[in-house]
């Protein structure tokens, strides 16, 4: 990342040769927007434990690491897998090189809302007690029977659960044609109905084609990080092929992967994946972060393609053209202009990446006119944009961690276990770092790698799961005295997919317009709440929602309740006026 | 230099002296000769009180003998006595125009004095009198080099060499204007030379170190470092080279204990300082290379480059105001330095402050009008204040001077499609794709190159010789995958092809030569 100016005195005159930094290693700057004095009116409290989420996720050596393989964690999916209204957490568990003997690996856990807040382990019970190098998870209800299916993606090979509607899941992966002929490294996922036929199909990113056998390690001294050997890669290694498989109905999934163009994106290493309708043309989009790569933004041709246009739209780089170590995604509209914005986070030493979405099938990169450039010691994985005190501007949160353990030797490096970065959306543009005004959990240092954002509580604030490396999960419970209003809305696709994975929604609220959408995956390897949540500020009352159905069909209602739950039907509002 | 030199050259010049102008004497003046011969022998024993009162008798008796003048030049001339001598010289000169050793001291002094050019006119003028004068030559290649005439004091002091081939500090002299003028396989094989007449000579040691690391040799020059110190540990060059090729092997805590060795001898030892700094900065230690930078300044608060790595250092750790003040001082000491405002220019673009950044590149690149870096940011200042002209035209001239950035050939690409040039935006892409590519399978190639050793360490050739092919494949201008390839196909009797190989080997990297061994 930098070239190093080495002066040598010998041989009189001394030439001195300055240091020149890469771009992407002199990545900071001013913190130029000023943080608010008066005191928060939210904040974080970690629920995990009391809440019963308590047991060990296992990745990799806890000190040292010797493949790629044990660093990247694991994801969250929130799943309300007992379809009673309480978002159900799902939790990928990974492995070690050694391995565990048969009866005490780990495996993945899902944790049933009590409704309490409070969970169970219902893991065994449920039929997920599956061990491996688990990476990321993803839900969508495959077969439109209303209940949550659950993908989850490995080192190895993939597994979909199909949810039997009793509590229990079977794994249909051989069934449903997602077996893989080799080993692959599954990562994000996501659910999407690219096709708009009424079936989800099913995306599925892949980081390395890793040999263990051939890859180098860190014996071999070719990889080092600020002078201490690390685990190898990715450049260097084969990079992954994304996959696209096209849900048949009938239970099967098809890999259309080549035929679809999924396979031709410029870069590789995907990691985080998320769905947006990028162009709004009311076909979903697939955005892949790519990790040392150029990103992926796969545009629907609408005809059963894709076209990568990450680099042609400015969305693949960073704002000076380098590839960027992307790990996570979150889509959102954080300037409330009516299009998708694109937040990826990057390794340390760079600055996350915020691409506005100018509307016109381009990103503005607005990295450091936002203020988001004043950090790059962090280096982030799991992401979202959640807002924080409903003011109707959205605001990030940054799940971080290093990936080498070993930099735990290095003396001032930001450290293997990081703290999380909070950005407060000021409304005009501009971010506000407010992680240390938040204070513990925000400020406790994890390995942190997944979060799935989601209301567990279901009190109108968004709250956080977490994966962490070697530890137990966090939950952070979103706590907010400011009073604002807010509305959730639970969509249920009648024609279009159940899940209603591509639908966008607009809310207008005293007069002011809030879109979002549906989405599948999202974060780092995780899925969040498919319910779309809006903060509406002081606004007391909606005066109308609009939605436009992954099918196509846009439909209104007006008058909804704030400070509740809605669930709109496909079918059940008015007709409105197309638009768009 | 002129010190070094001078211990060598004097006595021997004075006895050379004497013998030449032995001839056709007087019985009066022999007796002033006997006078002259006794004297030198005191100067040769150091007797410099004895030799003065010597040669002020014989100028009494004779004033008109230009070997006493000599004689009292050299005197004085040990004594540090410098335009004592001079003018004694110039004395014996004027009696004696063609006493080539009165040229010669004459101008060793001046150059000791500073007086170069008057220096390298009194050797010439040494030489001209006497071609094959060792001495002459010597000093004259000597102070060529020091002067900076690199290509002049290579021919001179190779003359030197050919009268005198053993001696070692000559060809040490050579050897590095041999390596600064790039040719390194002709240093490396000079200094080794000097080195067998001398094995003590450290800083040839040195020398060979950095000629080594030039070539690619980091061991090799590793182990000559390591050979000057141990002759003399005080030699600081010899340390900070060793501290900077440990950095540059990944031996970062070596090189920081060794840097902070010669920084405890020397702390005002700035080059090693500095270097420290980097190491720390390598290791992540970015507090402990700040410390190091802040004592620096301190100690010299006209140093812009430590003000410069200061204010890296300082913004690396999100010491924004620091930084900035610090990068404007490096820019207000040394208004040549173009990094100063280029790197201050990417803070203040990162931070938002565009305008400002835009005003700091454009001073960058009034300062060094080809800086590939500065253009390519003024270029991405413009796009994104939407002057999508200018932004082309730094994109360009980047590409002129580096074409092989590929950034600059993304954000080119980037702007003519914004200017809706689909065809050359379309090229610039695919320029960008294709470098983006070379790169990823150049460190592709360095994996293929350790999978195929690792086979080897299995005794599986055939498996190593195929990651040794792909690794060419992948990257047919790295010298280790075509070297390792072709070890690996002498061993299966592929001799044919394993020559082949080790010649494009060579060529990429000279000092990789195969073991003798046979298959």
């Amino acid at each position: 990342m930098s070239r190093v100016g080495i002066r040598p005195t010998i041989a009189s005159p001394t030439l001195a040769v300055f240091v020149v930094l890469a771009l992407t290693a002199i990545r900071s700057g001013f913190a130029f927007v000023h943080e608010a004095p008066a005191a928060l009116s939210f904040s974080f409290s970690n629920v995990a434990r009391a809440a019963g989420l308590d047991r060990m996720i296992v990745y990799g050596g806890a000190d040292a690491n010797k493949y790629l393989l044990e660093t990247t964690g694991t994801g969250v999916a929130a799943i309300d897998y007992d379809h009673d209204g309480w978002l159900d957490l799902f939790f990928v568990n990974g492995s070690t090189l050694e391995g565990f003997p048969a009866a005490t690996a780990p495996t993945n856990h899902l944790y049933r809302n009590r409704r309490d807040g409070t969970f169970e382990d219902v893991t065994a019970k449920a039929g997920l007690a599956a061990s491996g190098w688990g990476q990321g998870a993803c839900v969508g209800d495959y077969d439109n029977d209303g209940h949550d299916d659950l993908f989850v993606s490995y080192f190895g090979h993939n597994r979909l659960y199909h949810n039997r509607a009793d509590g229990t899941f079977e794994d249909v992966t051989r069934s449903a044609g997602l077996t893989n002929a080799g080993t692959r490294w599954g990562t994000g996922c996501a659910f999407l109905d690219y096709d708009r036929d009424g079936r989800l199909d099913l995306f599925v990113a892949n980081y390395i084609d890793l040999d263990l056998a051939t890859a180098p390690t860190p014996e071999s001294g070719l990889c080092r990080y600020k002078g201490i050997k690390v685990a190898c890669g990715p450049p260097g290694l084969t990079g992954g092929r994304n996959a696209l498989y096209h849900n048949r109905g009938n239970g099967a999934f098809e890999d259309v992967s080549e035929r679809a163009g999924i396979t031709r994106a410029k870069g590789t290493y995907g990691l985080g994946v998320s769905t947006l309708d990028f162009d709004n043309d009311g076909w979903t989009d697939l955005y892949v972060a790519n990790d040392s790569n150029p990103s992926a933004l796969y545009r629907n041709n609408r005809d059963g393609t894709f076209t990568d246009v990450g680099v042609i739209s400015g969305c693949a780089y960073s704002q000076d053209g380098k590839p960027q170590a992307g790990m996570g995604v979150a889509i959102g509209d954080y300037d409330r202009n009516g299009t998708m914005d694109v937040f990826k986070t990057n390794f340390a030493g760079d600055t996350s990446t915020l691409y506005a979405n100018t509307g016109d099938g381009l990103c503005e990169d607005r990295t450091f006119a936002s203020g988001i450039g004043v950090n790059t010691r962090w280096l982030g994985w799991g992401t979202g944009w959640i807002d924080l005190d409903n003011d109707g501007w959205p605001d990030l949160f940054l799940t971080n961690g290093h990936v080498y353990p070993e930099v735990a030797q290095l003396k001032t490096e930001a450290g293997y276990k990081q703290r999380k970065v909070v950005y407060l959306n000021l409304g005009n543009g501009r971010f506000s770092d407010i992680s240390e005004r938040l204070g513990e959990p925000v400020t406790t240092a994890k390995a942190g790698r997944g979060a799935a954002f989601v209301d567990f509580d279901n009190d109108g604030h968004v709250d956080v799961a977490i994966s962490n490396v070697n530890d137990t999960p966090d939950l952070f419970r979103l706590q907010d005295r400011s009073g604002h209003h807010w509305v959730t809305l639970a969509l249920v696709g009648t024609k279009s997919n159940r899940n209603a994975i591509g639908a966008r929604v607009r809310s207008v609220a005293a007069g002011i317009a809030h879109w979002d959408e549906v989405r599948g995956g999202g974060s780092y390897l995780s899925q969040n709440d498919f319910r779309v949540h809006f903060g509406l500020g002081d606004a007391a009352t909606i005066e109308r929602v609009d939605v436009r159905w992954p099918n196509g069909l846009e439909e209104s209602w007006d008058g909804l309740t704030v400070d509740t739950f809605h669930v709109l039907k496909e079918g059940s509002g008015h007709a409105q006026r197309p638009s768009r | 230099m002129f010190r070094r030199l001078s211990s060598i050259a004097v006595a021997a010049a004075l006895l050379v002296a004497g013998a030449a102008t032995v001839g056709a004497q007087t019985q009066a003046a022999s007796d002033v000769d006997a006078m002259i011969v006794r004297g030198e022998r005191l100067v040769a024993a150091n007797r410099l009180d004895e030799a003065a009162s010597i040669a002020n008798e014989a100028l009494a008796r004779r004033p008109e003998s230009a070997r006493a003048h000599y004689l009292l030049g050299v005197v004085h001339e040990r004594r540090q006595q410098l335009d004592a001598a001079a003018a004694e010289y110039r004395a014996a000169i004027a009696r004696a125009p063609q006493l080539a050793e009165a040229h010669d001291r004459l101008g060793f002094v001046l150059g000791t004095q500073g007086r170069s050019d008057e220096a390298i006119a009194e050797f010439e003028r040494a030489i001209a009198i006497r071609p094959a004068f060792f001495d002459a030559q010597y000093h004259l290649g000597a102070t060529l080099w020091w002067t900076k005439q690199v290509d002049r004091a290579r021919v001179a002091l190779g003359r030197a060499v050919r009268l005198r081939p053993a001696h070692a500090e000559a060809r040490y002299y050579l050897a590095v204007a041999e390596r600064q003028s790039g040719d390194l396989a002709a240093a490396i094989r000079d200094l080794r030379v000097a080195l067998r007449y001398a094995p003590g000579l450290a800083i040839a040691h040195t020398q060979l170190g950095a000629a080594l690391q030039a070539s690619g040799d980091l061991d090799g020059a590793i182990g000559e470092f390591r050979r000057a110190l141990d002759i003399d540990p005080t030699l600081s060059d010899a340390g900070n080279s060793l501290g900077l090729a440990l950095m540059q092997r990944g031996d970062a805590d070596e090189a920081i204990q060794t840097l902070r060795a010669v920084i405890a001898r020397y702390p005002d030892h700035t080059a090693a300082r500095l270097n420290l700094g980097t190491a720390l900065m390598q290791k992540g230690d970015l507090a402990g290379a700040t410390a190091e930078y802040r004592e620096l300044t301190r100690r010299d608060p006209t140093n812009a480059e430590g003000f410069y790595d200061l204010g890296l250092a300082l913004k690396q750790q999100d010491e924004f105001d620091e930084a900035e003040g610090a990068l404007r001082t490096a820019m207000r000491i040394d208004t040549a330095l173009p990094e100063a405002p280029y790197t201050l220019g990417v803070v203040l673009w990162q931070t938002g402050r565009a305008d400002e950044a835009a005003a700091l590149f454009e001073n960058a690149l009034a300062r060094r009008p080809r800086y590939a870096d500065a253009h390519y940011m003024l270029g991405t200042v413009f796009r994104q204040q939407g002057d999508l002209e200018r932004a082309v035209a730094e994109f360009r001239e980047t590409i002129r001077i580096n074409p092989a950035s590929s950034e600059a050939h993304t954000s080119l690409g980037q702007a003519l499609q914004a200017q809706h040039d689909g065809e050359g935006s379309a090229a610039a892409f695919a320029e960008a794709e294709r470098l983006r590519k070379r790169k990823a399978d150049a460190q592709a190639a360095v994996f293929a190159v350790n999978a195929g050793l690792e086979r080897l360490k299995r005794d599986d050739l055939a498996a190593a010789i195929a990651r040794f092919r792909d690794a060419v494949r992948l990257d047919p201008d790295s010298a280790q995958a075509h070297f390792q390839l072709a070890l690996a196909l002498r061993r299966s009797g592929a001799l044919v092809e394993s020559r082949r190989e080790l010649q494009a080997a060579e060529r990429l990297a000279p000092h990789l030569k195969a073991p003798d061994s046979q298959p």
